[in-house]
């Protein structure tokens, strides 16, 4: 790898871990308003409320770290696959930085709450409330990026695109379209159809965006760290096309049950219903391939993790088709069983998957392996116990709101006592998540100073020093 | 034979929630499908089809993709994404074109809008708007009334007519109807409680009124927040018409000063927040009617009886809430012993009983 390749991954790489520390601390910090909301008041002393900062928690989590973490491992897959340098590294290391300053600007912007302004105030879509002059800046970034890689594929030397690369470049364009549609094309309508293109927007800045490119980043990760080569791939082809079919149209679910045509609202629950076939397409896939050599699992940690991101994946997709039905959904929305199961997909299949990249890049680009076993398993042991734990308490008290409002006609006012118990348990393990990113963060910056030199073909994580063979004295 | 059975399974879960559809459907059709549309369905269903079968049984030539082939097939993946959202836009421009309702919320920049409690406060509903969308509101509370809401416990005090329709959004500039309920849909809140003052002392300070509430406090907002985004949930839920021309129960000129200072603490002690005065059901009972009249109570060893509502009980109510429950209400009201005086209670209990 060329030096200004190396640059331009790290910039990427390194700011990713900075956002994955403060959103989920964020995030923490804010549930403790659903607790104890008096001690929370001194965020009033700093024009801030919790609403505010819940907008922070989600804009850092997702263009903070998602963004970033998987762009750092675009930089570096598609070069690798497609056998060729990356091409204007200068500019993807620049947009690396308008990148960033994007996502401050975003957060500065979001705490000046600036009313009535065409460029500078808060835009209504969820995951698109960054005003429109950050918006811009993203856009420039995301052009940049766009131009780099595709011009690495451009200029590839190896004919034949792997899957992978489908999906990488293929999401990165859905991307761009997604990000224009729901930031720009939304201003050009009012009313219930606003709230239309919104929704369209919504579920596409994670079907079109996060998951391709988290599963383009797993279909290189997998068979590459198994040592296997991939299981099928009429799957992988299969996977691609279903996904880019049945995906952009399903936005409409989060919304089920507001007046609207009712033909285009089955629409979107035909379409989340048919996308149980590019989920078990893939599934099978990364289950499939390292299903040879299991052992794998216990030395590479990439493997592991990304194999981890692949059950949860696979969790949160059952669960989304489940609670796309009306017999479902009129149950759960409203409640945190939603966020349960936002946070299963973003917490806890894309940042495995975004684990997996970073533990599987850092060597490669730093020269230095991770330098403790010990503490690269106590993050694993987190997301695959904690985490859990976790999502359960969400869900936990996603139920009993349903329970209790919409089964014993309670008042929300009235619901707030009986949910206080798993909201408490949700604080206490989603502080355990938190940790478990907090030392991620620790163990990298550390494994700079103090990792061993890493060769190609060693493991990521150093193995731990022999213990001193005791000297048999033979007589 | 495993692919079979893999597709007959898959078939399966795909048709049994379509079965469980219809049951749970909130609401009918407001518009038709334009025809084009089945068209494009029956076409992408055989597309879809034949494309499963021939990744899973057609041949497969690797090596044989030309430089222009992979371009085609990266155009089609743009082509795919903007199909669906092209299907998007054509009822997006349908609900934006559809007549707006008698009630729909209509309130142009600039157009400021009186308080109808007669408080002499005055904010701008559109502004205020804007507050609300820059303070995030959107992430605890909805804007829209399902049918279902009027069964369940979502929507305490709405009625059947307020049941949101496409007609009532038109005017929005753009719309939050909020995907999360971790407090009450406002989408009629100006009707239950219209009171500005309340509005901004709430906002300040939400546990004054609701002990348990985990609002956030938005203390931080300046004087003109506050006003417009108070105007703003005062607008909500009430005939913009009749409030632009002020329906506001002005005071009677011969009003009895303890009724005048009875309903001025209805309003700084919170009993508005919980209590309204036009019949309907908020957290608590409506005021409307209750004086004399007979109410059924639960006592705290679980029994019930019927007490009437005359001067004691209702001095019992707001000093001792616990001591008597509503039947059908919970047990949420807060103690006012400490912070009412015995002139306040006897000025309550005349504005009570002014409410017939
Ligand atoms: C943490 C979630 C949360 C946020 C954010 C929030 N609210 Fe609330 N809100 C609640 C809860 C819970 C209640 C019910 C208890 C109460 O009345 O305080 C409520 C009640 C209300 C009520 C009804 C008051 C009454 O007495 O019935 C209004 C009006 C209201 N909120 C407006 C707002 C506005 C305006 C904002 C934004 C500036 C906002 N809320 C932000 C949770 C929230
Ligand atoms: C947090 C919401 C809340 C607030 C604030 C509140 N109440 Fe209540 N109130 C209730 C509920 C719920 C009930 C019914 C259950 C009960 O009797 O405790 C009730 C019952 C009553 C009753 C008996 C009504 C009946 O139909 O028999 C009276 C009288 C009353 N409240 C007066 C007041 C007054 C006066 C205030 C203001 C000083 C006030 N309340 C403030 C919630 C509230
Ligand atoms: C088969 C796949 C999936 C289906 C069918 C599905 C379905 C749904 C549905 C129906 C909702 C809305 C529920 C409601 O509001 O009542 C929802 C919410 C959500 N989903 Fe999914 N989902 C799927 C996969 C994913 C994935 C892969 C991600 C993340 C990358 C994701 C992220 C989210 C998020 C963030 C929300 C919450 C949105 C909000 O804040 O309101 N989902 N999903």
């Amino acid at each position: 790898m060329q030096e200004r390749e190396k640059q331009a991954v790290k910039l990427w790489f390194f700011s990713s871990l900075v956002w994955l520390a403060l959103g989920p601390l964020i995030g923490a910090l804010m549930s403790l308003q659903f607790l104890w909301p008096d001690a929370l008041n001194f965020l009033a002393d700093l024009n801030l409320s919790y609403s505010k900062a819940r907008i922070f928690h989600t804009n850092l989590v997702i263009y903070g770290w998602i963004a970033m973490s998987f762009v750092a491992a675009i930089l570096f897959i598609i070069p690798k696959l497609c056998d060729v340098e990356l091409q204007h590294a200068r500019v993807a290391y620049w947009a690396g930085w308008l990148w960033n300053l994007s996502v401050a600007l975003d957060l500065a912007l979001i705490w000046a709450g600036i009313v009535g302004d065409p460029l500078l105030s808060i835009q209504p879509y969820e995951y698109a409330e960054a005003p429109l002059l950050v918006d811009l800046l993203i856009v420039i970034a995301a052009v940049m990026i766009i131009f780099s890689v595709h011009r690495t594929v451009l200029a590839r030397k190896r004919p034949h695109l792997y899957v992978s690369v489908w999906y990488l470049l293929g999401g990165l364009y859905t991307t761009a379209i997604t990000y224009l549609v729901g930031n720009f094309l939304t201003l050009a309508f009012t009313g219930l159809g606003n709230q239309i293109i919104h929704a369209w927007w919504l579920h596409n800045a994670v079907g079109m965006f996060i998951t391709p490119l988290g599963i383009g980043i797993a279909y290189y990760l997998i068979p590459i760290a198994a040592q296997q080569p991939i299981y099928s791939h009429r799957l992988s082809i299969l996977g691609f096309w279903t996904l880019m079919a049945f995906y952009p149209g399903t936005g409409l679910h989060h919304f089920l049950q507001m007046p609207m045509p009712t033909w285009i609202g089955e629409f979107s629950v035909i379409s989340s219903v048919l996308l149980i076939i590019p989920v078990l397409a893939v599934v099978v896939n990364h289950l499939a391939t390292p299903a040879q050599n299991w052992r794998r699992v216990f030395d590479s940690f990439p493997l592991r993790f990304s194999v981890f991101g692949t059950v949860y994946y696979l969790l949160t997709c059952i669960q989304g088709t489940f609670q796309t039905t009306h017999a479902v959904n009129w149950f759960v929305h409203f409640t945190e069983w939603v966020q349960a199961h936002a946070h299963l997909a973003l917490t806890g299949a894309f940042t495995c998957y975004g684990m997996a990249a970073l533990i599987y890049i850092f060597p490669r680009v730093t020269g230095r392996q991770l330098y403790s076993r010990t503490l690269v398993s106590w993050v694993f042991w987190i997301m695959a116990v904690v985490f859990p734990l976790f999502y359960l308490a969400f869900t936990h008290s996603g139920l009993v709101t349903g329970v209790s409002v919409n089964l014993l006609n309670h008042t929300i006012y009235e619901t707030i006592s009986a949910v206080w118990l798993a909201r408490f348990f949700r604080t206490l393990m989603g502080a355990g998540v938190v940790l478990g990113f907090l030392l991620f963060g620790y163990l990298i910056v550390r494994s700079l100073r103090v990792g061993p030199r890493f060769e190609e073909g060693t493991n990521e994580v150093a193995e731990p020093a022999p213990a001193p063979a005791t000297r048999r004295v033979t007589v | 034979m495993k692919r079979f059975i893999t597709l007959a399974l898959l078939a399966v879960w795909m048709v049994l929630p379509g079965w469980a559809q219809h049951e749970h459907q909130p609401r009918p059709s407001p518009t038709e499908a334009p025809a084009i549309y089945w068209v494009l369905v029956a076409l992408a269903v055989v597309a879809i089809v034949g494309f499963m079968l021939w990744t899973l049984y057609g041949k497969m030539r690797p090596g044989r993709m030309t430089t222009l082939s992979y371009h085609a097939l990266g155009a089609l993946v743009i082509i795919m994404t903007l199909f669906t959202l092209v299907l998007y836009v054509i009822p997006a421009q349908q609900a934006q074109q559809l007549p707006a309702t008698a009630r729909a919320w209509d309130w142009k920049p600039g157009e400021i809008l009186q308080d109808p409690a007669g408080s002499g406060l005055s904010g701008e509903p559109y502004r205020g708007y804007l507050v609300y969308l820059a303070n995030g509101c959107t992430y605890c509370h909805t804007l829209y009334l399902r049918p279902e809401d009027l069964k369940t416990g979502w929507a305490e005090g709405a009625r059947p007519n307020e049941v949101s329709q496409m007609g009532d959004f038109v005017r929005y500039p753009f719309t939050m109807l909020g995907t999360q309920r971790d407090g009450p849909d406002l989408t009629v809140i100006g009707r239950k409680i219209p009171d500005m003052q309340y509005q901004i002392d709430h906002l300040v300070d939400p546990r004054r009124f609701k002990p348990k509430s985990v609002m956030p406090s938005y203390r931080y907002l300046s004087e003109r927040d506050l006003r417009d985004l108070a105007a703003y949930l005062v607008s909500l839920g009430n005939d913009p018409q009749k409030l632009r021309a002020g329906v506001a129960p002005t005071p009677k000129p011969t009003e009895d000063p303890k009724i005048a200072k009875g309903r001025e603490l209805y309003r700084s002690l919170g009993c508005v927040g919980c209590h309204s005065l036009d019949g309907s059901p908020n957290v608590g009972p409506s005021f409307k009617g209750l004086w004399e009249r007979e109410v059924e109570v639960v006592l705290p060893d679980g029994t019930t009886t019927r007490v009437i509502a005359d001067g004691a009980y209702i001095r019992e109510s707001i000093t001792q809430a616990s001591a008597k429950v509503v039947k059908g209400f919970p047990n949420v009201m807060p103690s006012f012993a400490e912070r009412v005086t015995e002139s306040d209670l006897d000025a309550l209990v005349e504005y009570i009983k002014s409410l017939r």
